[in-house]
């Protein structure tokens, strides 16, 4: 009789913690969300006071970013030009290169070439950010310059290649996961059927990994927009609107990096940088969002 | 048949390493022996005398345009037992700091600017800041900070941090009470000056070195002397190719400072006199000592620098450059 007693104690302690810690993990859940959403309304807030000032559209098409007394002007168009020349020309570079990389270590590798290969790789994604800028500054601008002769050897391109090389790492290990997810009777089915190994993983493996490996770049481009202090380094942060890769351009991210200190608070300029701000957020928000829908078509598909 | 293909990985993988450092090797030429940068001279109008920023006397009487002042701020004068009393004493002592001025490359105060600075000195009343305090802002005074802070050290055992950023983000920062004392290569703007202010910050400008912004060119450049109008319109992409004002024929690029910076300011001030904008199509550096390497690489580049910064190119040695790149590289991790 006591010890019925004590085990229904037992369980009903047990409930309570559950439930307990159920609602703690709920809360951090939430936290993350709510941090989301508050990130989100403090950055609304403080760009609408700027659209009170200046026109949607002036600042949307407007070609001259010069936020300086007495004549400022708040043109987002070379900003943002810069910010996609710059993170598309690296996803362009980083693209076949990780993806090579990705069927190479999950279809082709050995286990041991794969045991340090991989390591190997993702130990850039480890390298800090300033390096990689320093780097770029120092000596892939040497290079670009013995090649392909640019006016300033700090330009778009020079910011391109070292975000390529920062983001080959994600693009990998993210497509090899999505490859490695391909059930295994669909590659032994191929193999069975009289399909060679390139066969296999161009017909049966990469189609069925495709909305993973798009997830990936996807994935690797929003990692290229937000990147700030290897591009402020490397790309030479002139403020001219231009198609030209070889020219030097400022990204957004670095706009805010160079100009908040000096924006005082509350002034026009500080409003204007919020609003750069919530373009910038904006823009990678909607690239997650591509990302996340990608990725759960593709769970669907071999669930 | 897995270890025959793991032997090419394995030898392409060398052959991509081998390429690499040869590349390295071919490309990475010895540094030359000149200097691949120059100093250009500086003319109020056409048909004017001509001055080097290395002209001292040019400099201190203004008839080398673009004269200024470099300034430290605190909040009220420090009293005679404060550390920041023994700090400004340092620095105007002709045998401790001017000798760090001299080597950093700038100037010292004339008599007259000293004199007053002292006088201004020995009225110390509010400000009782004991111990190792905190410098912050303009870059092209960073060398300068370094060394007195080094040289400050020795004499008294007070740290001095010094932080960069810009003028701009020492002064902002020491209107938000995070350093002590900012380092501007610009007088703060009433606008600072009311927030501060408001702060109840009590602002004391102790103007501390001379400099003049120096203009530099690729040492391929023919040009030798502009005149101010011919430099705002190089800055303001008026003339966007040399043979405009008297060179061969080579396109302008620009090397300037960020929003940030005094000299952005500074440079603004003095020479786009129609308050225009700079050039949408200048290069912003975070700080003077990344705009050398870029005119050196570039034929036809041209930049502005403060004139410790620009005494390497004229062969004669400062400090400038290498502390200035260390500390650039360790600042750039604090602030972004």
């Amino acid at each position: 009789m006591a010890t019925k007693v004590a085990v229904k104690r037992r369980k009903l302690l047990r409930a309570f913690l559950e439930s307990g810690i159920a609602a703690a993990l709920l809360v951090c859940a939430l936290v993350s969300v709510a941090v989301l959403i508050l990130v989100f309304a403090y950055l609304v807030g403080n760009a609408l006071p700027f659209f009170g000032s200046y026109s949607l559209w002036s600042f949307l098409t407007g070609t001259v970013w010069m936020p300086v007394p007495p004549y400022p002007s708040y043109g987002v168009l070379p900003l943002l030009m810069g910010t996609i020349m710059v993170s598309f020309v690296a996803a362009l570079i980083a693209i076949p290169i990780g993806i090579g990389c990705t069927i190479y270590l999950s279809e082709i590798a050995s286990p041991g070439v794969k045991k340090w290969l991989k390591p190997a790789i993702e130990v850039l994604a480890s390298i800090p950010s300033v390096v990689y800028g320093l780097f770029a500054a120092l000596v892939l601008s040497e290079w670009l310059k013995a090649i392909f002769n640019p006016v300033t050897r700090l330009n778009a391109l020079n910011g391109a290649i070292i975000l390529a090389v920062m983001i080959i790492p994600i693009l990998v290990s993210i497509s090899e996961e999505a490859m490695n997810s391909v059930p295994r009777h669909l590659k032994e089915a191929s193999l069975a059927l009289g399909a060679n190994r390139w066969e296999t993983i161009r017909r049966t493996i990469i189609p069925a990994a495709l909305p993973g490996i798009v997830a990936a770049i996807v994935l690797s481009i929003g990692r290229a927009v937000g990147e700030t202090m290897a591009v402020i380094m490397a790309t030479g942060n002139s403020t001219q609107f231009t198609t030209n890769i070889l020219a030097s351009v400022r990204t957004m991210t670095a706009t805010l990096a160079i100009d908040v200190p000096e924006a005082t608070n509350g002034s026009q300029e500080y409003y204007a940088l919020f609003a750069v701000g919530l373009l910038l957020f904006v823009i990678t928000f909607a690239i997650n969002i591509i990302a996340d829908y990608v990725m759960a078509r593709y769970r669907e598909a071999y669930k | 048949m897995e270890k025959k293909m793991m032997y090419v990985a394995v030898a392409v993988v060398i052959v991509i390493i081998v390429a690499a450092v040869g590349a390295v090797l071919l490309l990475n030429k010895p540094a030359p022996s000149g200097p691949t940068a120059k100093i250009v001279l500086l003319q109020k109008t056409p048909g004017a005398v001509a001055y080097s920023p290395l002209n001292e006397q040019a400099v201190y009487n203004g008839s080398y345009p673009l004269s200024r002042y470099l300034y430290l701020y605190t909040n009220g004068i420090p009293n005679s037992t404060s550390s920041l009393y023994e700090w400004l004493s340092y620095i105007y002592n002709a045998n401790t700091g001017e000798v760090d001025i001299n080597n950093a490359g700038f100037y010292p105060l004339q008599t007259a600017d000293h004199a007053a600075m002292v006088a201004q000195l020995s009225h110390g009343n509010t400000n009782s800041l004991s111990g190792d305090f905190k410098e912050g802002g303009s870059t092209t005074m960073a060398q300068l900070a370094v060394l007195w802070a080094a040289g400050f050290k020795n004499q008294t055992g007070h740290t001095v941090t010094i932080s960069l950023g810009g003028s701009g983000v020492g002064i902002s920062n020491f209107i938000g009470g995070t350093v002590d004392v900012a380092q501007s290569s610009r007088a703060m703007t009433a606008t600072e000056k009311a927030s501060a202010h408001a702060k109840g910050i009590n602002v004391t400008e102790w103007k501390v070195a001379v400099d003049g912004i120096s203009i530099i060119v690729n040492n391929a450049n023919t040009v030798t002397t502009l005149t101010i109008s011919q430099l705002e319109g190089l800055f303001n992409a008026t003339f966007t190719n040399w043979p405009q004002v008297g060179g061969t024929n080579t396109p302008v690029t620009l090397y300037g400072r960020d929003y940030n910076s005094g000299t952005w300011s500074s440079f603004k001030d003095l020479v786009l006199k129609n308050k225009e904008n700079y050039s949408q199509s200048m290069l912003q550096a975070n700080a003077n000592a990344l705009i050398l390497p870029e005119v050196e690489n570039d034929a036809g580049g041209v930049g502005y620098v403060g004139i410790g910064y620009a005494k390497e190119v004229a062969g004669t040695s400062s400090t400038a450059a290498m502390i200035s790149m260390a500390m650039v590289m360790a600042a750039a991790g604090d602030d972004l």
